[in-house]
């Protein structure tokens, strides 16, 4: 297993099994293994401190959104429950290039009916979809919201953040029920950490469970420091926290050096 | 009135004669229709024939239309998109137009009521080369969800504006409906997408399409395995129905089933309320509702957070039973579901002058 995988070794079955016939999920090693551990291993870590709670009596739910990947987690008690990639990068939240969840059938259909070739078409949902293949133009998030206000007649970028946004505000409220209640929305990694509007869109009309962002704290918050965006009295805390990959290689470095279990997660 | 759906191999049929109804099924072969004319006692009184339409793509967007022998040719565009289903419906369908050329013959599509998905719901977040094959999600057991919608608006008399719909079966599938209208539903391009079922995997990370084809498995066989072989059967390694798992005990493969089947369900229920920005309602609908009434429970529970309270007092087991008390902010409900008397109905409602009044 991967480093940024063994956060999400404490993923319960009924959360990382795929349900396919056992003999192959046994040849092939088929299962939810989850990516961007470091960073929700991190952020996980430092929410406790900054809310004053103890680490494990915390539920959270934690969105990854960078330029290359993103994903979200479901964190209870500092343990992943669930995660939104899976045996490969490419399922969960619409990426860059990556187009995030879609049915397999319709791969199997573009094969046998169209045709396509399963590399070209392995290339396509990995390099050349997501915020590219609906935009037609950009798989820069920012090359998006800017064009957001200008001209209506724009359609593309329009859906193009609209589904962005659709499919993360899906996974946090999928993730909440899931974990029976959240404590902590946590925003990291580049887009999350420098988008005010990204994370105003996600957390807007998350009354039911308890989200309300301070607008004004959102906009100011910073990218390089951990900020609290939720307002006074939302019930749910929500925060930017910019994550620090290399520096939890070294923690966990030391940490295995001195033999501490903690390392072995 | 006289009702057919697709199972392949098999052809289910129900008739319904002075409100007496009848059901049966064959097998996909010659001399079928002689089997359900057989069972027909009074041929002359029958008001309308009707053909479930599982998948009616791009083409079929009407969850009730009249169906021609000149529509039917249109129909038979969908076939590709889910081949031996509407392939069935087809056949049936042009042997009846033909037998029967003098009554009404009508199409039920499933996924009609999906047509008005929004597009961050309908399109997949891939490139418009892939797109403009007919590519996106078209939901399914529309007419389920619609009909569901419809009692619970009755129910709470207009109180309903927010309401997640779950279909709880061999193919449990979740909805979101806002004032009446699809924002988003879990099944998408196939019925293999969303919530385990009883043979299909439900959401899994397509990249695994990719691998076993790479280790020498053939399209067919891939096709027939994520639809036909995996699921409950796929974690037990046979056949086996809802109820089953719901019972189950001691089997620790059944005990994970329930547990994906229970947690694939609330997950997609807190999409569902994310996509509507909250939920008043929740309803859900099951041709077992006795049966299924303490797993509902289990799931009431777990809603706690989003302010669903569960009633205290033993459930009744009716065609309608409420779940959850009267200090509950976001109401449940179960309702009994047959699947043909509701098509029956949305018949009898398209074709007023003509129902079978009884």
């Amino acid at each position: 297993m991967t480093f940024d995988s063994a956060f999400h070794c404490t993923i319960p079955d009924y959360a990382y099994t795929y349900a396919l016939p056992r003999q192959v999920v046994r040849r092939f090693g088929f299962r939810k293994y989850g990516f961007h551990g470091l960073s929700y291993w991190y952020v996980s870590r430092q929410v406790p401190g900054v809310l004053n709670v103890p680490a494990d009596r915390l539920k959270i739910v934690a969105c990854h959104l960078g330029t290359g990947g993103s994903s979200v987690a479901a964190i209870k008690g500092g343990r992943s429950m669930d995660t939104s990639m899976g045996y490969s990068p490419l399922p969960g939240l619409i990426m860059s290039t990556r187009s995030g969840d879609v049915d397999p059938m319709l791969m199997l259909y573009l094969m046998a009916v169209y045709g396509l070739r399963s590399d070209d078409l392995m290339d396509m949902l990995n390099r050349k979809s997501g915020l590219l293949g609906i935009s037609g133009f950009s798989s820069d998030l920012t090359d998006i919201i800017q064009r957001l206000d200008g001209d209506k007649e724009d359609e593309q970028p329009q859906l193009a953040f609209r589904m962005y946004i659709q499919r993360v505000r899906k996974y946090v409220g999928g993730y909440v029920v899931g974990l029976g209640g959240v404590d902590a929305l946590v925003f990291t990694d580049d887009i999350g950490v420098h988008n005010p509007r990204v994370r105003e869109e996600v957390c807007q009309g998350m009354e039911w469970c308890g989200i309300r962002l301070d607008a004004e704290r959102n906009r100011q918050a910073s990218p390089e420091a951990t900020c609290l965006i939720s307002a006074a009295d939302s019930r749910v805390s929500v925060l930017s926290i910019p994550t620090d990959e290399e520096l939890v290689i070294c923690l966990q470095g030391q940490e295995l050096l001195k033999g501490s279990p903690d390392a072995a997660v | 009135m006289l009702l057919f759906d697709p199972e392949p191999p098999y052809l289910r049929w129900w008739v319904s004669e002075g409100g007496c109804p009848t059901e049966g099924r064959c097998l996909s072969e010659d001399g079928w229709a002689d089997q359900v004319a057989g069972a027909i006692a009074q041929p002359a009184d029958l008001k309308w024939i009707g053909y479930l339409l599982h998948n009616g793509g791009e083409v079929v967007t009407d969850p009730v239309s009249r169906l021609t022998p000149e529509g039917l040719d249109r129909v038979r565009q969908t076939i590709e998109l889910l081949p031996e289903h509407n392939d069935m419906t087809c056949r049936v369908a042009q042997e009846w137009l033909a037998r029967r050329p003098e009554i009404p013959h009508l199409l039920f599509c499933d996924t009609g009521f999906f047509w008005r998905l929004p597009p961050e719901a309908s399109l997949y977040a891939v490139p418009y080369e892939l797109r403009k094959h007919g590519i996106k999600r078209y939901g399914g057991y529309g007419l389920c969800h619609q009909w569901a919608w419809r009692q619970i608006e009755r129910l709470r008399d207009g109180l309903a504006a927010r309401v997640v719909s779950v279909y709880l079966g061999d193919h449990t599938n979740v909805a979101a409906i806002r004032d009446g209208q699809p924002l988003e539903t879990t099944i998408g391009f196939s019925m293999v997408e969303g919530v385990i079922s009883a043979t299909a995997c439900g959401d899994i990370d397509p990249t695994v399409v990719f691998q076993m084809q790479s280790e020498g498995m053939s399209l067919e066989q891939i096709r027939l395995m994520l639809s036909d072989k995996s699921g409950f059967m796929g974690l037990l390694g046979k056949r086996v129905g809802l109820l089953e798992v719901l019972n189950a005990t001691s089997d620790p493969q059944a005990r994970l089933a329930k547990e994906m089947l229970r947690y694939g369900i609330l997950r997609h229920i807190g999409a569902c309320i994310a996509v509507m920005g909250g939920v008043d309602t929740l309803v859900f609908v099951t041709p077992h509702p006795g049966a299924c009434l303490g797993f509902l429970a289990e799931i009431c529970r777990a809603l706690a957070c989003v302010g669903v309270r569960l009633h205290t007092e033993p459930i009744e087991q009716e065609a309608v039973c409420e779940l959850t008390d009267t200090a509950s902010l976001v109401k449940a409900f179960c309702l009994g579901y047959n699947k043909w008397q509701v098509l029956a109905g949305y018949g009898d409602a398209f074709l007023p002058d003509q129902g079978d009044r009884t």
